[in-house]
């Protein structure tokens, strides 16, 4: 266990900033878009929040190159984008931003393994910060999320001094620069990470795992209230671009000087485009659409991973302009397993 | 230009041959720059063809698994469909695969055998029967009823009144929606012409058409008796990455890419009904 004060924080983010590409939360002013950025002169961080935008993209960019395609002068190859590497470093991410990679990883590493995806999960060195502070909109401890203890090393911010233990053998690499500020301790932080614990229990949002459902697919699937929950989304696709989780692609080609570039970007299932085909569209109304996000997350990937596809981050509360979000489908897929059983 | 390990990077191949079959569908041969096959491949499997910047997507395989060549037949419906349409023979084409569960062809012998395809439906379904008639001692009788919309939309005529009607213990049954255009035979939809065709036989069904024939077809079948194990059909939907990982093709929390396309019956009736 390393402690440093909290004034020497700066310190040991710049000592890592010297070795490592750092990214840390910020928010540049009261309103704007909080979200992990490069380290930089440290100005602006934000750590006494969950940010607006998760740690998803640093491992899963909105967009990336996946491929270029030579085409010009009689020319036709195909040369496959090279990852990057190297170790980078995350500071202050969020116990629930991390089962959100945790739960990224049962889609993209298993076999055929995402490469790209895979590179960067290996290059990054994640530190937490525990999120003593929920927001009225957290749900996390719902899923089984510890918001005190996670990542590589986790961080622990007390009165005056942060606490960093390290939890995995990739967390290793920042001894040195843990040793360079820190002073090793046996200090007890349980008590600390209970205090937490117990706040988190109290979650306004007040839902338990016993709330999922459980049902039948089927049933589920047939529900009539899917018409009413539905009935307000604007189809948007706020709540998949800021969602942990979500991990929808779509592939398309840009041009460049001497051919074309392919990409993947992230896309959303909430947009009728999304599996518009010409021969037909399967998900004709938004009702579909919307059905087929808190089915996948709540159903469909349960049933193929074995946990549920959301982590309580409460983004698509807080973000959905529509308030068509996870906790009300939660509370009605609840309500129908009580009038069944 | 550099090996390639990414399963959404497409190798570099050429059309060698392009077969018009019918106004609107035409079969692309297709070979890697060497001439060889650019990948094996199992019947109804499926692979990606696309063009820089015009677009990529989803077809299936229509040659037997033995062929030295992939087939694709592909109808003209849409932007990058359009464009394949006009390919030229010698013109590079990038492709990957193979994608999908196939048809368990070995799970098949010494099975009689029905094939049921409307319009360009008979596309995975010519993997099948060719793959079949490769290996004709294993398999029992084959019976092949096939529907189109008129006599021209008929695809693979070579085959239907050629290569498939002479082959040993087989039977031909072509339909077409509207008469006329030369055409003598029978008129009439699929799945009235299974009933005719199929009273007091149950072999293995392979079904493969438009939404709107295969339900009707599956609705005559369960009347007839068919058991829901024994009949296998694919299913269709938007597909980008091909291996159960962009998040689109599902049905229920079956991926189509992977988990399908051939599915059973049984298997199907699983699914919530958004196919």
């Amino acid at each position: 266990m390393y402690k440093c004060s909290k004034e020497s924080l700066g310190a040991l983010l710049s000592a890592i900033n010297e070795k490592y590409a750092l990214y840390v939360p910020k928010k540049h002013g009261e309103g704007s878009v909080s979200s992990f950025e490069a380290y930089g002169d440290g100005e602006n961080m934000y750590l006494s929040g969950i940010t607006d935008r998760g740690i998803k993209e640093l491992f899963f960019p909105q967009c990336e190159e996946i491929a270029r395609f030579v085409t010009a002068n009689g020319a036709f190859g195909v040369k496959e984008t090279a990852v990057k590497s190297g170790y980078n470093v995350i500071f202050g991410a969020r116990a629930c931003d991390i089962k959100g990679l945790q739960t990224l990883d049962l889609v993209f590493l298993a076999e055929p393994e995402d490469r790209l995806y895979k590179s960067r999960r290996e290059a990054g060195i994640v530190v937490s910060l525990s999120c003593g502070e929920p927001s009225e909109t957290c749900f996390c401890t719902c899923f089984g999320v510890d918001p005190s203890k996670s990542g590589d090393i986790a961080a622990i911010g007390t009165d005056g001094a942060y606490y960093f233990e390290i939890l995995t053998e990739k967390g290793r690499l920042l001894i040195p620069e843990l040793s360079s500020v820190c002073k090793t301790t046996d200090d007890d932080i349980e008590a600390e990470r209970d205090k937490i614990r117990a706040k988190a229990a109290l979650m306004p949002a007040a839902l338990a795992a016993k709330d999922l459902p459980d049902k039948k697919t089927d049933e589920l699937f047939d529900l009539p209230v899917w018409d009413k929950l539905s009935a307000h989304c604007l189809g948007c696709g706020t709540c998949t671009y800021l969602c942990p989780t979500c991990q929808c692609y779509d592939i398309k080609d840009s041009k460049t000087a001497d051919g074309a570039a392919r990409c993947r970007f992230w896309d959303s299932c909430m947009y009728s485009d999304f599996t518009k085909m010409s021969a037909g569209q399967p998900r004709l109304t938004q009702k579909e659409r919307y059905r087929q996000r808190f089915m996948h997350k709540l159903v469909y990937f349960k049933e193929n991973q074995g946990i549920y596809g959301c982590v309580g981050c409460g983004r698509c509360v807080r973000k959905c302009p529509a308030s068509a979000h996870m906790i009300k489908v939660i509370k009605e897929l609840g309500k129908a397993d009580e009038r069944h059983t | 230009m550099n090996a390639i390990h990414d399963p959404l990077v497409p190798q570099v191949c050429v059309i060698r041959e392009i077969i018009t079959e019918t106004p609107d569908v035409k079969t692309f041969h297709i070979t890697a720059e060497n001439g060889e096959k650019p990948f094996d491949h199992l019947p109804g499997q499926c692979a990606m063809l696309s063009i820089p910047c015009e677009g990529e997507a989803m077809f299936s395989i229509t040659s037997p698994m033995d062929s030295d060549r992939l087939e694709f037949s592909v109808k003209r419906c849409g932007s990058f469909t359009n464009r394949l349409h006009d390919a030229a023979p010698g013109e590079k084409i990038l492709v990957r695969g193979p994608y999908g569960r196939p048809f368990p062809v070995s799970d098949f012998e010494n099975e009689d055998l029905l094939f049921i395809a409307g319009g360009i439906g008979l596309a995975p379904v010519r993997s099948v029967i060719d793959s079949c008639l490769d290996r004709r001692e294993k398999y029992g009788k084959i019976r092949i009823i096939y529907g189109a919309r008129s006599y021209p939309d008929l695809v693979f005529k070579d085959s239907l009144f050629g290569k498939w009607k002479e082959a040993d213990n087989t039977e031909v049954f072509v339909t077409v929606d509207r008469g006329g255009d030369g055409w003598s035979g029978h008129v009439g939809f699929v799945p009235q012409y299974v009933s005719e065709v199929c009273n007091d036989c149950k072999p293995v069904v392979i079904l493969c058409g438009p939404p709107v024939m295969i339900k009707f077809t599956l609705a005559e079948l369960t009347k007839l008796g068919f058991e829901k194990y024994r009949v296998y059909t694919t299913l269709e939907m938007k597909m980008k990455c091909g291996i159960g990982k962009c998040g689109r093709c599902n049905i229920g929390s079956k991926y189509v890419c992977r988990d399908g396309p051939v599915f059973r019956l049984d298997e199907l009736e699983e699914l919530p009904d958004e196919y």
